[in-house]
Protein backbone atom coordinates (compact mmCIF):
# COMPACT_ATOMS: atom_id res chain seq x y z
CA UNK A 1 0.00 0.00 0.00
CA UNK A 2 1.02 3.62 -0.38
CA UNK A 3 2.41 4.88 1.82
CA UNK A 4 0.40 8.88 2.05
CA UNK A 5 -3.00 6.82 2.49
CA UNK A 6 -5.38 9.34 3.85
CA UNK A 7 -7.53 7.35 6.63
CA UNK A 8 -4.25 7.59 8.69
CA UNK A 9 -4.83 11.53 9.07
CA UNK A 10 -7.12 11.87 11.67
CA UNK A 11 -4.89 9.70 14.15
CA UNK A 12 -1.03 11.23 13.06
CA UNK A 13 -2.71 14.88 13.83
CA UNK A 14 -1.72 14.81 16.64
CA UNK A 15 2.07 14.11 16.53
CA UNK A 16 2.00 17.26 13.87
CA UNK A 17 2.48 19.37 16.85
CA UNK A 18 5.93 19.62 18.57
CA UNK A 19 6.49 18.42 22.44
CA UNK A 20 6.71 21.56 24.26
CA UNK A 21 9.77 21.92 26.49
CA UNK A 22 7.86 22.09 29.34
CA UNK A 23 6.45 18.41 28.82
CA UNK A 24 10.25 17.51 27.97
CA UNK A 25 11.52 18.80 31.37
CA UNK A 26 8.70 17.39 33.67
CA UNK A 27 9.44 14.08 31.35
CA UNK A 28 13.13 13.74 32.43
CA UNK A 29 12.71 15.88 35.97
CA UNK A 30 10.64 12.57 36.83
CA UNK A 31 13.66 9.97 35.68
CA UNK A 32 15.80 12.14 37.63
CA UNK A 33 13.84 12.08 40.63
CA UNK A 34 13.90 8.29 40.58
CA UNK A 35 17.56 8.19 40.26
CA UNK A 36 17.08 10.44 43.56
CA UNK A 37 15.51 8.04 45.23
CA UNK A 38 18.45 5.66 46.26
CA UNK A 39 20.08 9.05 47.96
CA UNK A 40 16.91 9.45 50.28
CA UNK A 41 17.25 5.43 51.24
CA UNK A 42 21.24 5.52 51.91
CA UNK A 43 22.07 9.10 52.47
CA UNK A 44 23.43 7.69 56.34
CA UNK A 45 25.16 5.05 54.90
CA UNK A 46 28.22 6.17 54.04
CA UNK A 47 29.69 2.93 52.15
CA UNK A 48 27.13 3.12 49.50
CA UNK A 49 26.45 6.93 49.91
CA UNK A 50 30.15 7.36 48.74
CA UNK A 51 29.43 5.47 45.68
CA UNK A 52 26.23 7.17 45.01
CA UNK A 53 27.92 10.27 44.74
CA UNK A 54 30.46 8.69 42.33
CA UNK A 55 27.93 7.49 40.17
CA UNK A 56 26.14 10.94 39.82
CA UNK A 57 29.22 12.70 39.20
CA UNK A 58 30.62 10.06 36.65
CA UNK A 59 26.99 10.06 35.44
CA UNK A 60 27.34 13.92 34.74
CA UNK A 61 30.82 13.61 33.15
CA UNK A 62 29.74 11.13 31.08
CA UNK A 63 26.86 12.80 30.08
CA UNK A 64 29.20 15.42 29.08
CA UNK A 65 31.44 13.59 26.51
CA UNK A 66 28.21 12.38 25.13
CA UNK A 67 27.40 15.92 23.93
CA UNK A 68 30.39 15.58 21.66
CA UNK A 69 31.43 11.72 21.41
CA UNK A 70 28.03 10.73 21.58
CA UNK A 71 25.55 13.70 19.90
CA UNK A 72 28.51 14.62 17.93
CA UNK A 73 30.38 11.13 16.93
CA UNK A 74 33.34 12.38 17.51
CA UNK A 75 34.70 9.34 20.21
CA UNK A 76 37.32 11.18 22.16
CA UNK A 77 39.07 9.36 24.94
CA UNK A 78 41.08 12.40 26.16
CA UNK A 79 38.49 13.88 27.80
CA UNK A 80 40.54 13.04 30.85
CA UNK A 81 42.77 16.59 29.66
CA UNK A 82 39.91 18.45 30.62
CA UNK A 83 39.05 16.94 33.39
CA UNK A 84 42.51 17.34 34.76
CA UNK A 85 42.36 21.31 33.85
CA UNK A 86 38.80 21.55 36.02
CA UNK A 87 40.32 19.68 38.90
CA UNK A 88 43.81 21.57 39.20
CA UNK A 89 42.31 24.98 38.16
CA UNK A 90 40.16 25.00 41.19
CA UNK A 91 42.44 23.53 43.40
CA UNK A 92 45.21 26.47 42.20
CA UNK A 93 42.02 28.94 42.40
CA UNK A 94 40.76 27.73 45.73
CA UNK A 95 44.62 27.16 47.97
CA UNK A 96 46.60 30.16 46.17
CA UNK A 97 43.53 33.13 45.44
CA UNK A 98 41.31 31.92 48.21
CA UNK A 99 38.14 31.69 45.22
CA UNK A 100 35.68 29.57 46.45
CA UNK A 101 35.41 26.55 44.21
CA UNK A 102 31.93 27.48 43.65
CA UNK A 103 33.27 30.31 41.31
CA UNK A 104 36.54 28.57 40.41
CA UNK A 105 35.04 26.38 38.21
CA UNK A 106 34.06 28.86 35.86
CA UNK A 107 37.54 29.66 34.74
CA UNK A 108 38.18 25.89 34.70
CA UNK A 109 35.08 25.51 32.43
CA UNK A 110 37.02 28.68 30.44
CA UNK A 111 40.34 27.06 30.86
CA UNK A 112 39.08 23.38 29.63
CA UNK A 113 37.36 24.96 26.62
CA UNK A 114 40.53 26.69 25.66
CA UNK A 115 42.31 23.25 25.62
CA UNK A 116 39.61 21.70 23.81
CA UNK A 117 39.72 23.82 21.02
CA UNK A 118 43.33 23.82 21.17
CA UNK A 119 43.66 19.83 21.23
CA UNK A 120 40.62 19.76 18.75
CA UNK A 121 41.48 21.91 15.83
CA UNK A 122 44.30 19.77 13.91
CA UNK A 123 42.55 16.44 15.23
CA UNK A 124 39.08 16.70 13.93
CA UNK A 125 40.71 16.29 10.37
CA UNK A 126 41.30 12.48 11.79
CA UNK A 127 38.08 10.46 11.65
CA UNK A 128 36.62 7.69 13.45
CA UNK A 129 39.73 5.31 15.04
CA UNK A 130 41.93 7.63 14.09
CA UNK A 131 40.51 10.51 16.46
CA UNK A 132 39.62 8.46 19.59
CA UNK A 133 43.71 7.56 19.22
CA UNK A 134 45.02 10.88 18.44
CA UNK A 135 42.89 12.60 21.61
CA UNK A 136 43.76 9.34 23.57
CA UNK A 137 47.94 10.19 22.78
CA UNK A 138 47.16 13.73 23.74
CA UNK A 139 45.95 12.51 27.17
CA UNK A 140 48.78 10.29 27.61
CA UNK A 141 51.19 13.40 26.52
CA UNK A 142 49.16 16.03 29.09
CA UNK A 143 49.39 12.95 31.78
CA UNK A 144 53.84 12.80 31.45
CA UNK A 145 53.84 16.84 31.33
CA UNK A 146 51.57 17.01 34.53
CA UNK A 147 54.23 14.88 36.39
CA UNK A 148 56.93 17.79 35.06
CA UNK A 149 54.77 20.96 35.57
CA UNK A 150 55.40 20.65 39.70
CA UNK A 151 54.44 24.34 40.66
CA UNK A 152 51.15 23.97 38.50
CA UNK A 153 50.50 20.24 39.59
CA UNK A 154 52.77 19.41 42.34
CA UNK A 155 54.22 16.93 40.31
CA UNK A 156 53.98 13.07 41.10
CA UNK A 157 53.24 14.03 44.37
CA UNK A 158 50.63 15.70 43.24
CA UNK A 159 48.00 18.67 45.08
CA UNK A 160 46.82 17.98 48.54
CA UNK A 161 43.59 20.03 49.44
CA UNK A 162 43.47 20.21 53.14
CA UNK A 163 40.03 19.27 54.97
CA UNK A 164 38.59 22.61 56.42
CA UNK A 165 34.91 21.79 56.13
CA UNK A 166 32.11 24.66 55.28
CA UNK A 167 29.64 25.55 52.22
CA UNK A 168 32.03 28.37 50.86
CA UNK A 169 35.00 25.56 50.70
CA UNK A 170 32.35 22.68 48.88
CA UNK A 171 33.85 20.32 51.41
CA UNK A 172 31.37 18.94 53.65
CA UNK A 173 32.00 16.58 57.00
CA UNK A 174 28.95 15.01 55.73
CA UNK A 175 28.75 12.56 52.51
CA UNK A 176 25.31 13.25 52.13
CA UNK A 177 26.49 17.06 51.08
CA UNK A 178 28.28 15.24 48.43
CA UNK A 179 26.15 12.99 47.07
CA UNK A 180 23.64 15.78 47.12
CA UNK A 181 26.08 17.95 44.79
CA UNK A 182 27.05 16.11 42.41
CA UNK A 183 23.29 14.91 42.09
CA UNK A 184 22.67 18.71 41.49
CA UNK A 185 25.40 18.95 38.43
CA UNK A 186 24.21 15.76 37.26
CA UNK A 187 20.69 17.16 36.76
CA UNK A 188 22.57 20.19 35.33
CA UNK A 189 24.22 18.43 32.48
CA UNK A 190 20.97 16.57 31.77
CA UNK A 191 19.23 19.94 31.16
CA UNK A 192 21.62 21.09 29.00
CA UNK A 193 21.28 17.95 27.21
CA UNK A 194 17.44 18.05 26.59
CA UNK A 195 17.86 21.72 25.51
CA UNK A 196 20.68 20.23 23.50
CA UNK A 197 18.81 18.05 21.64
CA UNK A 198 16.52 20.43 20.57
CA UNK A 199 18.39 23.38 19.52
CA UNK A 200 20.05 24.13 16.11
CA UNK A 201 23.39 23.13 17.90
CA UNK A 202 21.80 19.71 18.90
CA UNK A 203 20.61 18.46 15.29
CA UNK A 204 23.41 19.68 13.47
CA UNK A 205 25.48 17.18 15.82
CA UNK A 206 23.24 14.29 15.11
CA UNK A 207 24.10 15.04 11.42
CA UNK A 208 27.60 15.49 11.50
CA UNK A 209 27.77 12.46 13.07
CA UNK A 210 25.28 10.39 10.63
CA UNK A 211 26.85 11.64 7.22
CA UNK A 212 29.40 15.22 7.13
CA UNK A 213 28.85 15.54 3.54
CA UNK A 214 24.90 15.53 4.00
CA UNK A 215 25.54 18.22 6.58
CA UNK A 216 27.86 20.19 4.35
CA UNK A 217 25.38 19.90 1.41
CA UNK A 218 22.58 20.75 4.35
CA UNK A 219 24.88 24.54 5.05
CA UNK A 220 26.73 22.83 8.18
CA UNK A 221 30.17 24.75 8.90
CA UNK A 222 31.02 20.89 9.96
CA UNK A 223 34.55 21.94 11.82
CA UNK A 224 32.57 24.97 13.71
CA UNK A 225 29.79 22.77 14.88
CA UNK A 226 32.25 20.39 15.79
CA UNK A 227 34.62 22.49 17.56
CA UNK A 228 31.25 24.13 19.27
CA UNK A 229 30.03 20.54 20.65
CA UNK A 230 33.98 19.89 22.11
CA UNK A 231 33.79 23.12 23.84
CA UNK A 232 30.38 21.91 25.19
CA UNK A 233 31.52 19.46 26.36
CA UNK A 234 34.62 20.15 27.50
CA UNK A 235 33.50 22.85 29.77
CA UNK A 236 31.25 20.68 31.56
CA UNK A 237 33.94 18.32 31.89
CA UNK A 238 36.43 21.01 33.48
CA UNK A 239 33.50 21.82 36.05
CA UNK A 240 33.00 18.30 37.16
CA UNK A 241 36.96 17.92 37.43
CA UNK A 242 36.54 21.05 39.89
CA UNK A 243 34.09 19.30 41.77
CA UNK A 244 35.91 16.03 41.70
CA UNK A 245 38.71 17.69 43.27
CA UNK A 246 37.24 19.40 45.98
CA UNK A 247 35.91 15.51 46.42
CA UNK A 248 38.35 13.48 46.69
CA UNK A 249 41.21 17.04 47.55
CA UNK A 250 44.44 14.57 46.97
CA UNK A 251 45.20 15.14 43.29
CA UNK A 252 47.93 13.18 41.41
CA UNK A 253 48.64 12.79 37.94
CA UNK A 254 47.31 8.84 37.98
CA UNK A 255 44.07 10.03 39.87
CA UNK A 256 43.12 12.58 36.95
CA UNK A 257 44.56 10.66 33.84
CA UNK A 258 44.61 6.92 34.07
CA UNK A 259 42.79 6.10 30.86
CA UNK A 260 40.42 3.25 32.55
CA UNK A 261 39.38 5.56 35.17
CA UNK A 262 38.68 8.90 33.54
CA UNK A 263 38.59 9.22 29.99
CA UNK A 264 37.92 5.66 28.78
CA UNK A 265 35.69 5.04 31.37
CA UNK A 266 33.30 8.54 30.38
CA UNK A 267 33.12 7.13 27.11
CA UNK A 268 32.19 3.05 28.45
CA UNK A 269 29.80 4.81 30.35
CA UNK A 270 27.65 6.53 27.75
CA UNK A 271 28.26 2.78 25.72
CA UNK A 272 26.79 0.70 28.36
CA UNK A 273 23.93 2.97 29.25
CA UNK A 274 22.87 4.42 25.49
CA UNK A 275 25.44 6.63 23.38
CA UNK A 276 23.81 9.51 21.99
CA UNK A 277 20.83 9.72 24.23
CA UNK A 278 19.82 11.99 27.26
CA UNK A 279 19.52 9.13 29.75
CA UNK A 280 22.16 6.52 28.56
CA UNK A 281 24.86 8.59 30.73
CA UNK A 282 23.09 8.11 33.83
CA UNK A 283 21.65 4.87 33.69
CA UNK A 284 25.26 3.57 32.73
CA UNK A 285 26.72 5.09 35.54
CA UNK A 286 24.32 4.26 38.16
CA UNK A 287 24.85 0.65 36.94
CA UNK A 288 28.64 0.85 36.19
CA UNK A 289 30.08 2.45 39.22
CA UNK A 290 28.20 0.15 42.06
CA UNK A 291 29.08 -3.14 40.22
CA UNK A 292 32.74 -1.82 39.30
CA UNK A 293 32.65 -1.33 43.09
CA UNK A 294 31.38 -4.48 44.07
CA UNK A 295 33.78 -6.79 41.51
CA UNK A 296 36.68 -4.54 43.11
CA UNK A 297 35.66 -5.49 46.73
CA UNK A 298 34.68 -9.44 45.59
CA UNK A 299 36.66 -10.80 42.33
CA UNK A 300 39.40 -7.84 43.06
CA UNK A 301 39.92 -9.03 46.53
CA UNK A 302 40.29 -12.98 45.74
CA UNK A 303 42.61 -12.12 42.50
CA UNK A 304 44.44 -8.62 42.07
CA UNK A 305 43.03 -7.23 38.86
CA UNK A 306 39.88 -9.44 38.50
CA UNK A 307 37.67 -7.59 38.57
CA UNK A 308 38.44 -5.77 35.62
CA UNK A 309 38.26 -8.43 33.39
CA UNK A 310 35.02 -8.74 34.44
CA UNK A 311 34.41 -5.35 33.38
CA UNK A 312 36.08 -6.08 30.16
CA UNK A 313 34.05 -9.06 29.27
CA UNK A 314 31.00 -6.73 30.37
CA UNK A 315 32.22 -4.11 28.16
CA UNK A 316 33.05 -6.57 24.68
CA UNK A 317 29.20 -8.16 25.37
CA UNK A 318 27.68 -4.80 25.98
CA UNK A 319 29.47 -3.68 22.51
CA UNK A 320 28.35 -6.74 20.70
CA UNK A 321 24.84 -6.94 21.99
CA UNK A 322 23.57 -3.71 23.08
CA UNK A 323 25.00 -1.51 20.68
CA UNK A 324 23.03 1.34 21.43
CA UNK A 325 22.83 1.02 24.85
CA UNK A 326 20.18 0.01 27.72
CA UNK A 327 18.08 3.07 27.08
CA UNK A 328 18.60 2.70 23.23
CA UNK A 329 17.54 -1.10 23.24
CA UNK A 330 14.69 0.30 25.39
CA UNK A 331 13.07 3.07 23.28
CA UNK A 332 13.58 0.97 20.74
CA UNK A 333 11.35 -1.97 22.06
CA UNK A 334 9.13 1.14 22.87
CA UNK A 335 9.31 2.15 19.22
CA UNK A 336 8.51 -1.38 17.77
CA UNK A 337 5.26 -1.49 20.30
CA UNK A 338 3.78 2.25 19.37
CA UNK A 339 4.55 0.82 15.30
CA UNK A 340 2.80 -2.62 15.70
CA UNK A 341 -0.72 -0.51 16.15
CA UNK A 342 -0.58 0.81 13.26
CA UNK A 343 -1.06 -1.02 10.25
CA UNK B 1 18.93 33.53 -23.64
CA UNK B 2 20.14 36.96 -23.06
CA UNK B 3 18.35 37.73 -18.99
CA UNK B 4 20.92 37.82 -16.24
CA UNK B 5 22.50 34.43 -16.12
CA UNK B 6 21.45 32.22 -13.58
CA UNK B 7 24.43 29.62 -13.49
CA UNK B 8 27.24 30.36 -15.63
CA UNK B 9 29.70 27.08 -15.70
CA UNK B 10 32.19 28.60 -17.60
CA UNK B 11 35.16 25.94 -18.98
CA UNK B 12 34.99 23.56 -16.14
CA UNK B 13 38.06 20.98 -15.89
CA UNK B 14 38.31 18.45 -13.17
CA UNK B 15 41.36 16.28 -13.34
CA UNK B 16 41.98 13.30 -11.14
CA UNK B 17 45.25 11.24 -11.04
CA UNK B 18 45.50 10.16 -14.78
CA UNK B 19 42.11 10.85 -15.69
CA UNK B 20 39.89 14.09 -16.43
CA UNK B 21 36.70 13.32 -15.37
CA UNK B 22 35.05 16.71 -16.34
CA UNK B 23 37.04 18.17 -19.61
CA UNK B 24 36.55 22.15 -20.18
CA UNK B 25 32.47 21.78 -20.05
CA UNK B 26 30.36 25.40 -20.35
CA UNK B 27 26.96 25.87 -19.97
CA UNK B 28 24.54 28.18 -18.32
CA UNK B 29 21.20 28.03 -16.87
CA UNK B 30 18.09 30.26 -16.49
CA UNK B 31 16.52 31.30 -13.53
CA UNK B 32 12.99 28.78 -13.46
CA UNK B 33 13.97 26.31 -15.51
CA UNK B 34 14.48 22.25 -15.33
CA UNK B 35 17.54 21.12 -17.00
CA UNK B 36 18.47 17.84 -17.85
CA UNK B 37 21.92 16.32 -17.87
CA UNK B 38 22.20 13.08 -19.27
CA UNK B 39 25.12 10.94 -20.56
CA UNK B 40 26.35 7.18 -20.00
CA UNK B 41 28.32 5.30 -16.96
CA UNK B 42 31.30 7.33 -15.78
CA UNK B 43 30.40 10.41 -18.39
CA UNK B 44 30.73 13.05 -15.38
CA UNK B 45 27.75 14.07 -14.59
CA UNK B 46 27.93 13.55 -10.65
CA UNK B 47 31.33 15.12 -10.90
CA UNK B 48 29.91 17.85 -12.74
CA UNK B 49 27.47 18.05 -9.68
CA UNK B 50 30.01 17.96 -6.87
CA UNK B 51 31.85 20.64 -8.68
CA UNK B 52 28.88 23.18 -8.35
CA UNK B 53 27.86 22.51 -4.98
CA UNK B 54 31.77 22.27 -4.04
CA UNK B 55 31.90 18.89 -2.51
CA UNK B 56 34.84 18.51 -5.10
CA UNK B 57 37.08 21.84 -6.16
CA UNK B 58 37.55 22.82 -10.11
CA UNK B 59 41.09 22.29 -11.55
CA UNK B 60 40.12 25.06 -13.63
CA UNK B 61 37.25 27.03 -15.50
CA UNK B 62 34.60 29.12 -12.92
CA UNK B 63 31.56 29.00 -11.81
CA UNK B 64 29.10 31.58 -10.89
CA UNK B 65 25.88 31.70 -9.22
CA UNK B 66 23.27 34.49 -9.37
CA UNK B 67 26.18 36.70 -10.53
CA UNK B 68 28.59 35.52 -7.75
CA UNK B 69 31.92 33.64 -8.05
CA UNK B 70 31.55 30.63 -6.48
CA UNK B 71 34.06 28.04 -7.43
CA UNK B 72 36.43 28.95 -4.32
CA UNK B 73 33.45 28.67 -1.61
CA UNK B 74 33.06 25.75 0.64
CA UNK B 75 29.95 23.36 0.34
CA UNK B 76 28.29 24.60 3.13
CA UNK B 77 28.83 28.05 1.61
CA UNK B 78 26.95 27.78 -1.50
CA UNK B 79 24.22 25.50 0.51
CA UNK B 80 23.62 28.71 2.10
CA UNK B 81 23.66 30.87 -1.46
CA UNK B 82 20.89 28.49 -2.04
CA UNK B 83 22.24 25.60 -3.72
CA UNK B 84 20.20 22.41 -2.54
CA UNK B 85 21.51 19.00 -3.53
CA UNK B 86 20.76 15.21 -3.28
CA UNK B 87 22.89 12.61 -3.32
CA UNK B 88 22.84 9.72 -5.79
CA UNK B 89 23.48 7.30 -3.05
CA UNK B 90 20.53 8.64 -0.69
CA UNK B 91 22.10 9.82 2.87
CA UNK B 92 19.70 9.16 4.87
CA UNK B 93 20.60 10.24 8.82
CA UNK B 94 19.60 6.66 9.34
CA UNK B 95 18.84 7.20 13.02
CA UNK B 96 16.94 10.26 12.97
CA UNK B 97 13.36 10.29 12.10
CA UNK B 98 12.70 11.82 9.16
CA UNK B 99 11.07 15.02 10.32
CA UNK B 100 14.38 15.71 12.32
CA UNK B 101 15.95 14.71 8.60
CA UNK B 102 14.18 17.69 7.35
CA UNK B 103 14.63 20.00 10.36
CA UNK B 104 18.76 19.73 9.77
CA UNK B 105 17.92 21.24 6.71
CA UNK B 106 15.07 23.97 7.70
CA UNK B 107 17.42 25.60 10.80
CA UNK B 108 19.35 27.11 8.08
CA UNK B 109 16.77 29.55 8.06
CA UNK B 110 14.78 28.80 11.30
CA UNK B 111 17.04 28.87 14.14
CA UNK B 112 14.12 28.32 16.75
CA UNK B 113 12.91 24.76 17.47
CA UNK B 114 9.43 25.22 16.58
CA UNK B 115 9.73 26.98 13.25
CA UNK B 116 11.97 24.65 11.92
CA UNK B 117 9.69 22.02 13.29
CA UNK B 118 6.55 23.54 11.53
CA UNK B 119 8.79 24.13 8.12
CA UNK B 120 9.90 20.53 8.41
CA UNK B 121 6.30 19.65 8.20
CA UNK B 122 5.07 21.68 5.77
CA UNK B 123 7.90 20.32 3.41
CA UNK B 124 7.19 16.40 4.46
CA UNK B 125 3.71 16.74 3.35
CA UNK B 126 4.87 18.97 0.13
CA UNK B 127 6.58 15.97 -0.82
CA UNK B 128 4.12 12.73 0.68
CA UNK B 129 6.19 11.98 3.75
CA UNK B 130 3.57 13.62 6.27
CA UNK B 131 2.44 10.05 7.63
CA UNK B 132 5.78 9.12 7.98
CA UNK B 133 7.66 11.98 9.42
CA UNK B 134 7.97 10.02 12.87
CA UNK B 135 9.75 7.13 11.22
CA UNK B 136 13.35 6.60 11.79
CA UNK B 137 15.02 7.51 8.44
CA UNK B 138 16.65 3.98 8.63
CA UNK B 139 13.29 2.50 8.29
CA UNK B 140 11.96 4.37 4.57
CA UNK B 141 11.65 2.42 1.80
CA UNK B 142 14.23 3.18 -1.55
CA UNK B 143 11.06 5.76 -2.31
CA UNK B 144 10.53 7.36 0.71
CA UNK B 145 14.39 7.91 1.11
CA UNK B 146 14.28 9.27 -2.85
CA UNK B 147 11.78 12.08 -1.17
CA UNK B 148 13.34 12.58 1.78
CA UNK B 149 16.41 13.56 0.21
CA UNK B 150 14.44 16.02 -2.04
CA UNK B 151 12.48 17.50 1.53
CA UNK B 152 15.73 17.78 3.30
CA UNK B 153 17.06 20.09 0.13
CA UNK B 154 13.75 22.15 0.06
CA UNK B 155 14.15 22.82 3.62
CA UNK B 156 16.56 25.11 2.96
CA UNK B 157 14.92 27.39 0.55
CA UNK B 158 17.11 27.12 -2.00
CA UNK B 159 17.20 29.00 -5.64
CA UNK B 160 18.24 25.67 -7.22
CA UNK B 161 17.67 22.20 -6.74
CA UNK B 162 20.79 19.51 -8.12
CA UNK B 163 18.87 15.83 -8.49
CA UNK B 164 20.94 12.90 -9.00
CA UNK B 165 19.50 10.38 -9.85
CA UNK B 166 16.42 10.36 -7.72
CA UNK B 167 14.38 8.27 -9.75
CA UNK B 168 16.56 5.32 -10.07
CA UNK B 169 15.07 1.87 -8.80
CA UNK B 170 11.68 3.71 -8.23
CA UNK B 171 8.80 2.10 -9.83
CA UNK B 172 6.12 3.65 -12.51
CA UNK B 173 3.65 5.01 -10.10
CA UNK B 174 7.16 6.26 -7.82
CA UNK B 175 8.51 7.65 -10.82
CA UNK B 176 5.31 9.67 -11.52
CA UNK B 177 4.75 11.51 -8.19
CA UNK B 178 8.22 12.44 -8.33
CA UNK B 179 7.82 13.65 -11.59
CA UNK B 180 4.32 15.92 -10.47
CA UNK B 181 6.76 16.90 -7.64
CA UNK B 182 9.54 18.43 -9.67
CA UNK B 183 6.91 20.15 -11.82
CA UNK B 184 4.70 21.13 -8.95
CA UNK B 185 7.90 22.90 -7.50
CA UNK B 186 9.19 24.45 -10.23
CA UNK B 187 5.81 26.01 -11.25
CA UNK B 188 6.26 27.84 -8.04
CA UNK B 189 9.89 29.18 -9.56
CA UNK B 190 12.47 26.79 -8.41
CA UNK B 191 15.02 25.96 -10.65
CA UNK B 192 15.82 22.24 -10.96
CA UNK B 193 19.27 20.63 -12.31
CA UNK B 194 18.60 16.59 -13.48
CA UNK B 195 20.85 14.12 -13.37
CA UNK B 196 18.66 11.05 -15.14
CA UNK B 197 18.73 7.86 -17.05
CA UNK B 198 15.32 7.40 -17.75
CA UNK B 199 14.65 8.97 -21.35
CA UNK B 200 11.18 8.93 -20.47
CA UNK B 201 11.55 11.65 -17.43
CA UNK B 202 14.24 13.75 -18.81
CA UNK B 203 11.55 14.41 -22.18
CA UNK B 204 8.75 14.96 -19.06
CA UNK B 205 10.39 17.07 -17.25
CA UNK B 206 12.69 19.47 -18.90
CA UNK B 207 12.84 21.61 -22.06
CA UNK B 208 16.63 21.60 -22.54
CA UNK B 209 19.08 18.80 -22.34
CA UNK B 210 23.26 18.63 -22.08
CA UNK B 211 25.01 15.55 -22.82
CA UNK B 212 28.50 14.67 -21.64
CA UNK B 213 30.38 11.53 -22.66
CA UNK B 214 34.03 11.05 -21.29
CA UNK B 215 33.82 14.50 -19.67
CA UNK B 216 33.19 16.82 -22.40
CA UNK B 217 30.18 18.09 -23.32
CA UNK B 218 28.86 16.12 -26.51
CA UNK B 219 25.19 18.09 -27.36
CA UNK B 220 23.06 20.62 -25.99
CA UNK B 221 19.47 21.30 -27.03
CA UNK B 222 15.78 20.41 -26.82
CA UNK B 223 14.99 16.72 -25.44
CA UNK B 224 13.79 15.75 -28.69
CA UNK B 225 17.01 17.44 -30.84
CA UNK B 226 19.38 15.55 -28.35
CA UNK B 227 17.53 12.58 -28.72
CA UNK B 228 17.55 11.87 -32.01
CA UNK B 229 21.31 13.81 -32.42
CA UNK B 230 23.70 10.86 -34.17
CA UNK B 231 26.59 11.80 -31.45
CA UNK B 232 24.16 11.16 -28.56
CA UNK B 233 22.95 7.95 -30.01
CA UNK B 234 26.76 6.83 -30.91
CA UNK B 235 27.71 7.39 -27.04
CA UNK B 236 24.83 5.60 -25.80
CA UNK B 237 24.62 2.59 -27.84
CA UNK B 238 27.95 2.27 -29.78
CA UNK B 239 28.66 2.18 -33.67
CA UNK B 240 25.51 1.53 -35.56
CA UNK B 241 26.80 -2.01 -37.44
CA UNK B 242 27.78 -1.99 -40.93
Amino acid sequence: MTTNAAPLAEADNARTRPTTLLSLVARYAGLLMLAFVPLIVMWNDPYWINILAYAYLFAALAGAWNVIGGFGGQFSLGHGVFFAIGAYTVARFYLDLGVTPWLAVFPAAALATVAAVLISWPTFRLRGPFFAIATMAINEVCFALANYTERMTGGPRGILIPFRAGFSNMIFAERWKYALLTFGFMCIVVLITVLLRRSRLGHYLLAIREDEDASRAAGIDVLKVKLVGMAVSAALTGIGGGIFAMYVRVLDPPTLFTLPDIGVKFALISLIGGIGTIMGPVVGALLIVPVENFLRGTIGGEIPGGHLIVLGIVFVCASLFLKRGIVGAFTEILHRIRNRTRP
Amino acid sequence: MTSTPFLVVDNAVRRFVGLIAVDTVSFSMERGEILSMIGPNGAGKTTMFNLITGQLSLSDGAITFCGERIEELPPHIRAQRGLGRTFQIAKPLVALTARENVMVGAFLHNRGFAEAFERANSVLAEVGLDMRADALAGELTLSERRRLEIARALALDPKLILLDEVMAGLNATEVTQVIDLIQRLNARGLTFFVIEHNLKVVRAVSRRVIVLDHGVKIAEGTATEVLSDPTVIKAYVGKRAG
